[in-house]
């Protein structure tokens, strides 16, 4: 699920803007993403304001090869799974009865996933209230989303809490199966901010959520060695996920033109997944139209309990979500802002309503296990964004 | 669900931030100086001039508080600038406060609109904030012709106006 | 949870929300590069790609505060 901003300060409406961004994902196990979105703020009224947001995600090298054997048939299919796996494309796949089989190449994208969002923000009394409803849909999941967001400062405006509520309602349909299951998520969060001085401002943010329905990735087969022999079977997943995180970020004025801002996470669930995040940004002004920043990130994570490197025999939950081994990761993140100015010499910064964005981020995670998919531990990703914002 | 620890302290740690919200927001003091006398001061003008608050007893004073990354400030002060020169035959004086750290930010925005009613008082040790003791910014203060401190505004959003035009109305039709 | 003395962080924000900044001393917390998340929407297409590739979600931001305009 897209996150949604907040609305900006406690009291305050978002402003009326409109963002286009065109975002890029690739990765060494051979995915390819590009999502182009697009969101619109405008304020109906002094007190209420309203989002329409729409995001595609267009897959052109394809997550898993799954390939689904018509009954009693060899014709290979090729299946691609957005929303849980992206995880790349082979021209050999395992199936469900052990032997490869060459898959046929692809041509043009492989799949779309269409997110539309729409939300509105609300005015009252000292706070506000902001109500999003967001559907994604692909040709084997649909999910609709329901979030809802209040905020309110206090102490002369030194204090912001918010709370949020998120109820997800999802179908999974998987191309290979004649079954379509639900999946439902209802995330809880809170979040505290304090202005400690000019210099500073903490952060507390906290969120439970509890996943239950179907919340195994069927594309994904879990292979058995049985001495000579291996067998693949579908994963199983237990059917109830409860997880939890807090974390803390402080913004640090360094000086009047530079920021930084530090971040730790802890995160765990009835899964026995946990892990520590660790995040360094800073930002600086260089001119009166251009801000870079500079940010790292670091994750460690250990293991679910039902993960094993190999399986042996049949368990009650198994899984080959390579997302669920312990494992680390690394992010160095690179930004550029321009914002334009009336007396630009460059036609295109002429207008202060105007900014422009870059990013790239350069993604690496190394995981214990090979994914049993490609045979590799070490995935390096690149994303790219560039994007522009009309303030209106 | 209630069973799990996380979830109780969750649980209790929300309900004490609740009620420690609730508190906070009884101890508001945004108007607690209307009915008395305004702080009297002394400052600079954005000409070099000095003026005194006093020098203006007689006459009804709108007196705003505001600087150029604040938001609202920057929305309320073409609608102060109208009311001023809507006004400008009447015993009425738009005084408005500028805490920029630096003037050229002032400048910067002034430009941009027609800013030629009211005084431009500019404060940039913040000394007369601190004298009414702001909860927000802007903040915009009607002062009555005795040097009373008669309506109290924190924030602005535009449904303000009509409030603003109705006060002042009211303290001008008093002698 | 052994990090639940994380949970007593809050209350010394609060505390420490005793000492206040003033609205007219709030220029510099009005400037975006000390905002958390100045470009919401862009920080939550960036989670998108994190969220896919590890096991863990949530905490990660929520935008509040800011320069004390009202």
């Amino acid at each position: 699920m897209m996150a949604w901003g907040s609305p900006g300060n406690a009291q305050e409406l978002p402003a009326d803007e409109i963002t286009i961004n065109i975002s890029s994902y690739f990765d060494n196990f051979d995915v390819q993403i590009v999502y182009p979105n697009l969101a619109l703020t405008r304020k109906v009224s002094e007190t209420t304001s309203l989002t329409g947001r729409y995001l595609v995600d267009v897959v052109s090298a394809a997550s898993i090869r799954g390939e689904a054997p018509e009954t009693g048939s060899d014709e290979v299919r090729r299946i691609v799974n957005v929303v849980t796996s992206a995880s790349g494309r082979s021209r050999t796949v395992v199936s469900q009865s052990g032997g490869r089989i060459a898959a046929p190449p692809p041509t043009g994208p492989d799949d779309l996933r269409h997110e539309f969002g729409v939300g509105m923000a609300q005015l009252v009394g000292g706070g506000t209230v902001s109500v999003n409803g967001i559907y994604g849909v692909e040709n084997d999941y649909a999910s609709t989303t329901l979030a809802g967001t209040f905020s309110r400062a206090f102490a002369k405006k030194n204090t912001t809490i918010q709370l949020g509520l998120v109820r997800s309602w999802d179908e999974v349909f998987p191309a290979t199966k004649n079954w379509r299951r639900d999946k439902n998520v209802a995330t809880y969060s809170a979040s505290l901010t304090q202005i400690l001085s000019t210099l500073l401002v903490a952060q507390f943010l906290a969120s439970y959520s509890n996943n239950t329905g179907h919340l195994s990735d069927d594309y994904q087969l879990v292979p058995i060695a049985r001495g000579d022999t291996t067998a693949v079977l579908d994963p199983l997943h237990p059917t109830t996920r409860s997880r939890k995180a807090v974390g803390t970020r402080f913004k640090i004025r360094v000086d009047r033109h530079s920021s930084l801002q530090l971040g730790y996470r802890y995160y765990n669930d009835s899964w026995e997944v946990d892990s520590h995040t660790f995040s360094f940004n800073y930002q600086r002004h260089l001119s009166p139209i251009a801000k870079v920043s500079l940010g790292l990130r670091t994750y460690l994570q250990g293991r679910a309990f039902f993960f094993q490197p190999e399986y042996t025999e049949e368990q009650t939950f198994m899984t080959a979500d390579i997302k669920l081994d312990s494992s680390f990761s690394n992010e160095l993140q690179l930004g550029l802002s321009l914002h334009g100015r009336e007396d630009h010499y460059f036609p295109l910064l002429k207008n202060e309503d105007v900014e422009y964005n870059v990013g790239l981020n350069i993604y690496q995670r190394h995981t214990d296990t090979p994914y049993w998919f490609n045979g590799k531990q070490d995935l390096r990703a690149g994303y790219f964004n560039i994007g522009v914002r009309y303030k209106f | 669900m209630y069973r799990d620890p996380m979830i109780r302290i969750c649980t209790i740690y929300t309900a004490i931030l609740a009620l420690l919200v609730g508190v906070a927001a009884n101890t508001a003091v945004a108007s607690e100086k209307v009915g008395e006398l305004a702080p009297e001061f002394t400052a600079q003008t954005r000409d070099g001039q000095t003026i005194s608050l006093k020098d203006y007893r007689g006459k009804v004073v709108v007196l705003d508080f505001w600087a150029s990354w604040c938001g609202p400030c920057r929305d309320e002060m073409p609608f102060l600038m109208s009311l001023s020169a809507r006004n400008k035959e009447k015993a009425f004086q738009l005084i408005t406060v500028n805490i920029d750290d630096k003037s050229e930010n002032m400048e910067k925005f002034l430009s941009k609109i027609w800013s030629e009613a009211g005084v431009f008082v500019v404060d940039r040790k913040k000394e007369i904030p601190k004298l009414y003791n702001l909860e927000t910014m802007p903040t915009t203060v009607f002062i009555d012709r005795e040097g009373v401190i008669r309506y109290w505004h924190d924030g602005f959003t535009a449904s303000d106006e009509e409030q603003y035009e109705s006060e002042l109305s009211r303290l001008l039709s008093r002698k | 949870m052994k990090y639940r003395f994380i949970l007593i962080l809050p209350f010394f924000f609060l505390s420490a929300g005793c000492a206040t900044v003033q609205p007219w001393e709030r220029e510099g917390l009005a400037d975006p590069i000390m905002q958390f998340d100045e470009n919401p929407i862009d920080a939550g297409v960036k989670e998108h790609h994190i969220d896919y590739r590890e096991g863990s979600a949530g905490a990660t931001g929520a935008q509040a505060g800011g320069c004390g305009c009202g």
